[in-house]
């Protein structure tokens, strides 16, 4: 064993056990980067929205034209604060096994598969239904048919069947690709 | 197939441990009160010293207490459930029902949803890693203990407090009366103890959650020297992919229940269309947590039997990768078909199709398995004591729950059967034929290893047969009974009568799987309690993991002396034995124990003179 | 007959003969083993080395990591969904949170970020004083967050903005949902009338706006979503009243399209609030804007308390370079929590 005094000769400065030091440079230089971006970000949203209020002061100015991209920007420099957080702060990059690494982009990775399929399921709604088989006027017949059994039932037996089909709020899902006439053969949705 | 030299099989029961190499200090008796302490003041010395345990094989043994009870009390509810559903009830001319039930249609609903939640939560999810991953985890990989052993306690103790929550909710309350799955917006509305039940599988999720993390660490840091990847035993390659599952799903449920409870609470409304919310959202949530936890279920049960196949076709385990591999990769396959557990919701059809086809490519990994462990019968020795027929059980059932699993995967023919009788078949045939076939099979097979006493052969074989006939009467019956068109939750079925009989049918099948559950108990409790149980020797299969060829039964308490040192793979009937097939009736053992104590170093250690192992990975 | 090699390797750390200290200066932190050797104090029976523990330590950390992220991406989903559905509520509701205070907060976590990677420094380079100092000024930067995050919030209660429906703070307190004058929510859009043929239908977007005003005016308070109305008339009656009053809306542009094409316009983009938060779909903001910072001020909570007791043992001398695992678990669990609002912020505050 190496005697204590001249353990600073290591290439890397590492402690006892081997652990990597965190390196003041290079910690001051993460915050630094961070406030950065942070300040980026600020700034741009800022930009985007053409207003700003700062304690009380309004301000209001050309506002930076882009649109959707203001997402995808705004989360990609929250990513990129991420990877300096845990590549320098969190000590992933001083790591001789990439285990811990995995685990983190593991569970992100898990995380946007989630919300893809999740997404894929809401992205989606509404898209096949004005594409059934049945045309839409039999279908409307059809309806018209079996409410008017529901009315003769409810009459004959004197206790008010439920609502056989409700019509779809189409609003509350996503406006279909095509506008709806009022009265078109509503989507029945199977209660779960 | 010959032998070299086989001597005579030495039976089971006259096979003695090397002198001075007894297990008495194991970990049953080790530690424990002094000896001058007695009485009252000596029970309570023994209840803090197993409360306050950090070793993991007394651990495990509470565990299964635990898991025990709740099994029986999932049981008797589900007794109740086939009970009511064993006639039409009888009804006057207004449609009231006057007859024919045991319970309201209330209390049904209430019975079947906590029957879901004890058997799910309660028992199944802890069932097999908790018990036999806890005991043999660390003995198999040549470690002393777990990584985390006080993280391990605290995990029990989060367990039972949390089962104690569910179970002081339905007995204060009456339950939950919603399903097992909670469903907004009715579990929004219902007045029954949701909030109370969604906190009680929250603070379980944690345990589950302690126990997978504890097992990942141990086995990436903690294996002896020679333990590599490719020669840890499948158990616990399964239980790696297990725990992975339990570490990415087990989070998401717990956040569900959480906006659950807060939806309760304080009406925020993401699940309320009335608030612009979407109930199908909540399913979302709720399935990409409950699907990966089927394969919590599922995986370790697999490691079982992998287990169960290599010692009793005394052959290696076929595909030895291809088996392991498909672990993993069902575990992360897992996560990307929770959707299909949702065709009829109102879920866009392209997302339904793409759930769909990833559930069909799930059936792949399983189906490699299968026959792998086909091919390990081939041309081995099989043995057909009790964990061997439970494993053949495994077999055959599982390969019916997966199959039917794939059928209504296929999304055309799941809008006819989602929420029939049909659904309930095949997940009872991969939850009961698939995984409590190898808890049991599990239990029997390491009945020596745990308690060092052997169990009554001739009453487990009747149990096996008992369970194996009673649960294909209760369960094949349901498939046709679901694909008629039964709906599943449904109290009564009035306007189909003719489902009657397969209904007799089926209750007198779970009462016949009940009376062959009854034996299993009775077979473990003469097990313990009567005189004349005989000891059990090391290593009574022959198996060639390290928990037989190193530890005694019981194991010691320190589960090694030394560190071992690894040299083969956990399947290495050839090495050990020097036979492949061909037993003559029993295991073969060479004249002395082998790998036994003896095989240690003569120098008593406490364990501090130990190599540096592995710290890679 | 084949034996089974079992085989007591050396322990490295094992004198050969050599009677001197190994415990590098740091013998207060080392203890006589039953071999009669020096080993870590710290160090548990069941593992080898400190190497080992340090590092299985640290895998279940990042394992328990990986969980909160999969706990809070569960918000973040449900955000990104009703996102995804509604943006120009998003965008609207996410103009009433104070852009500045939020930031303000971002730079406080960042800063704390940095005061507990330089405690672990401390650690590591043996120095008790920089270790404590920087542990003190985490907690202190932390607490200026709650504070900062108690202002936030009773300002949002002050302008009837709450987590639920259900949500009471005090009797009488007016809610979001039953605003009939909008002076006091923050900034005040009027969509500027601009071409018609950029909407469907040929309707200006004031018109829209006008009707969608006049809509949510008159129709029925359970249309609105005004909790009381909505228990006395049952589940469902919201939608179905609901649908007959706005079923003109089929013709409406699709949601979020006014918002995009106000954006593309790049001239001046104003949005009527008191439609927006009349709507009843401005609720899905705000409760998972309260959830999800309500839960990350809770971790916050957990945290400083955490960093409490390692203030304590600290102060007590427990941590040196031999032993520092807690520090360096506190940190990592720190981090996360950091990542989280780094996170939170612009999807909250932002966009």
């Amino acid at each position: 064993m190496a005697d204590h005094a001249h353990t600073e000769g290591h290439e890397e400065h590492t402690g006892h056990g081997g652990h990597h030091v965190f390196d003041a440079a290079t910690l001051k230089k993460t915050f630094l980067i961070l406030v950065s971006l942070t300040i980026l970000t600020v700034v741009l949203a800022l930009w985007e929205r053409g207003y700003a209020d700062i304690f009380g002061l309004e301000l209001h100015y050309w506002a930076l034209p882009v649109g959707f991209l203001s997402v995808p920007i705004a989360l990609g420099i929250a990513s990129i604060k991420v990877y300096w957080v845990a590549s320098r702060f969190m000590g992933l990059k001083y790591e001789h096994s990439g285990t811990n690494t995995l685990v983190f982009l593991g569970s992100a990775s898990f995380l946007l598969v989630f919300f893809g399929f999740t997404y894929l399921d809401f992205a989606f709604r509404g898209t096949f239904e004005e594409q059934s088989a049945i045309p839409a006027d039999v279908l409307a017949a059809e309806v018209q048919e079996a409410r008017a059994e529901a009315e003769a039932e409810t009459e004959a037996i004197g206790v008010e069947a439920p609502p056989l089909v409700r019509q779809a709020d189409p609003d509350l899902f996503g406006t279909p690709a095509s506008a709806a006439p009022a009265d078109a053969a509503p989507t029945p949705e199977p209660v779960e | 197939m010959a032998t070299l030299t086989t001597p005579a099989p030495i039976p089971v029961e006259a096979r003695a441990y090397p002198v001075g190499h007894e297990p008495v200090h194991n970990y049953l008796r080790e530690p424990r009160p002094a000896d001058d302490v007695r009485g009252l003041a000596r029970a309570w010395a023994w209840f803090k010293l197993w409360a306050t345990t950090v070793d993991h094989k007394r651990i495990g043994i509470m565990y299964l207490v635990a898991v025990s009870v709740f099994f029986s009390v999932g049981g008797l509810l589900a007794l109740g459930i086939r009970t009511e559903l064993f006639t039409v009830n009888v009804r006057d001319a207004a449609g009231a029902v006057i007859g024919g039930n045991i319970m309201e249609a209330d209390t049904y609903n209430r019975v079947f949803t906590m029957h879901g939640l004890v058997m799910v939560f309660l028992f199944i999810i802890p069932s097999i890693p908790a018990t036999m991953g806890n005991f043999l985890l660390p003995i198999m990989i040549g470690a002393k203990d777990v990584a985390f052993p006080r993280l391990n306690l605290l995990s029990l103790y989060i367990y039972v407090g949390g089962a104690c929550l569910a179970l002081v909710a339905i007995v204060l309350t009456g339950g939950v009366d919603t399903g097992w799955t909670f469903y907004t917006p009715y579990s929004k509305e219902t007045g029954t103890a949701v909030i109370w039940m969604a906190m009680g599988a929250f603070v379980m999720g944690f345990s589950s959650i302690l126990t997978g993390l504890n097992f990942i660490v141990t086995i990436h840091k903690m294996r002896a020297p020679g333990m590599t990847w490719n020669r840890m035993p499948l158990f616990l390659w399964s239980i790696y992919a297990t725990s992975i599952v339990q570490i990415l799903a087990t989070p998401v449920i717990g956040i569900t229940l959480v906006l659950l409870t807060m939806e309760r609470v304080l009406g925020i409304g993401i699940f309320d269309p009335a608030l612009g919310g979407d109930p199908v959202l909540f399913q979302h949530f709720f399935w990409f947590y409950s699907h990966p936890a089927v394969y919590i279920m599922i995986l370790p049960a697999f490691g079982v039997v992998s287990e169960l196949m290599g010692t009793f076709s005394r052959q290696r385990v076929y595909g030895y990768r291809a088996v392991a591999l498909s672990s993993v990769a069902i575990a992360l396959l897992g996560f990307l078909v929770w959707g299909h557990h949702m065709f009829t919701s109102g879920q866009s059809p392209v997302s339904s199709v793409v759930f769909s086809m990833i559930t069909f490519l799930i059936g792949i990994p399983s189906g490699i398995k299968i026959f792998n462990w086909v091919w390990t019968m081939y041309k081995g020795s099989v043995w057909l004591k009790t964990p061997m027929l439970y494993a053949l059980s495994f077999l055959f059932l599982f390969t019916i729950g997966g199959v039917t699993g794939i059928m209504v995967g296929a999304l055309a023919v799941d809008i006819h059967l989602h929420d029939t009788y049909f659904v309930v078949a095949h997940f009872h045939y991969v939850m009961m034929g698939g995984t409590v076939m190898a808890f049991l099979g599990g239990i029997h097979y390491w009945w020596p290893k745990m308690t060092g006493l052997l169990y009554n052969e001739t009453l487990g074989k009747i149990s096996a047969f008992l369970v194996f006939v009673g649960f294909n009467l209760t369960f094949f019956i349901q498939f046709v009974m679901g694909s008629q068109g039964m709906p599943r939750r449904y109290y009564d079925y009035p306007d189909m009568p003719w489902l009657e009989p397969l209904h007799r049918v089926s209750t007198i099948g779970s009462y016949v799987l009940g009376l062959g559950l009854m034996v299993v108990l009775v077979n473990g409790l003469i097990s313990l309690f009567s005189k004349k149980t005989k000891k059990a020797p090391g290593n009574p299969w022959g198996g060639a993991t390290l928990e037989w060829t190193h530890t005694t039964s019981p194991p010691d308490h320190h589960n090694f002396h030394h560190t071992p040192l690894v040299t083969h793979g956990p399947y290495d009937y050839e090495v050990l034995f020097h036979t492949s097939g061909d037993s003559q009736g029993g295991a073969p053992v060479p004249d002395v124990e082998v790998g036994g104590p003896q095989e240690m170093d003569q120098t008593v250690d406490d364990g501090t003179r130990q190599p540096d192992s592995a710290t890679d990975y | 007959m084949a034996t089974l090699p079992t085989v007591t390797v050396d322990d490295p750390h094992v004198a050969h003969g050599d009677g001197h200290h190994d415990g590098h200066g740091h013998e207060e932190h080392m203890l006589v083993g039953h071999d009669g050797q020096l080993h870590p104090s710290n160090l548990r029976h069941y593992f080898v080395s400190s190497e080992q523990q340090f590092e299985s330590s640290k895998l279940g950390m990042w394992l328990f990591l990986s969980t909160e992220i999969l706990l809070f991406g569960g918000m973040f989903v449900a955000y990104g969904i009703f996102r995804v559905l509604y943006p120009e509520v998003y965008e609207a509701a996410s103009l009433q949170l104070d852009t500045v205070l939020g930031a303000l907060n971002t730079l406080v976590l960042l800063l704390s970020s940095l005061t507990m990677a330089w405690a672990i420094r401390g650690a590591q380079m043996d120095n008790r004083r920089v270790l404590i100092g920087n542990l003190v000024a985490t907690i202190a930067l932390a607490s200026v967050f709650l504070v900062v995050k108690y202002f936030e919030y009773t300002h949002k209660f002050h302008e009837g903005i709450f987590p639920g429906i259900n949500f009471q703070l005090e009797d009488g307190t007016e809610r979001v949902s039953d605003f009939t004058g909008a002076t006091e929510l923050k900034p005040v859009f009027e969509v500027t009338p601009h071409e018609a043929e950029h909407t469907e239908g040929g309707e200006s977007a004031a018109e829209h706006m006008e009707d969608a005003a006049s809509l949510a005016g008159g129709a029925s308070s359970v249309a609105l979503g005004d909790p009381v109305a909505v228990e006395e008339a049952g589940p469902g009656v919201a939608l179905d009243e609901a649908v007959a009053g706005e079923s003109e809306r089929a013709e409406a542009a699709a949601p979020g399209e006014l918002a995009r094409e106000a954006a593309e316009e790049g001239g001046e983009r104003e949005i009527n609030k008191e439609t927006i938060f009349k709507e009843r779909r401005a609720g899905l903001f705000f409760s998972i804007y309260f959830v999800m910072t309500g839960i990350h001020a809770l971790h916050i909570v957990i945290g400083i308390v955490a960093i409490g007791f390692l203030t304590f043992f600290s102060v007590k001398g427990r941590y040196s370079s031999v032993w520092y695992t807690p520090v360096e678990n506190v940190g990592l669990y720190w981090h996360i929590v950091d990542i989280i609002w780094i996170f939170v912020f612009p999807l909250m505050y932002l966009i």
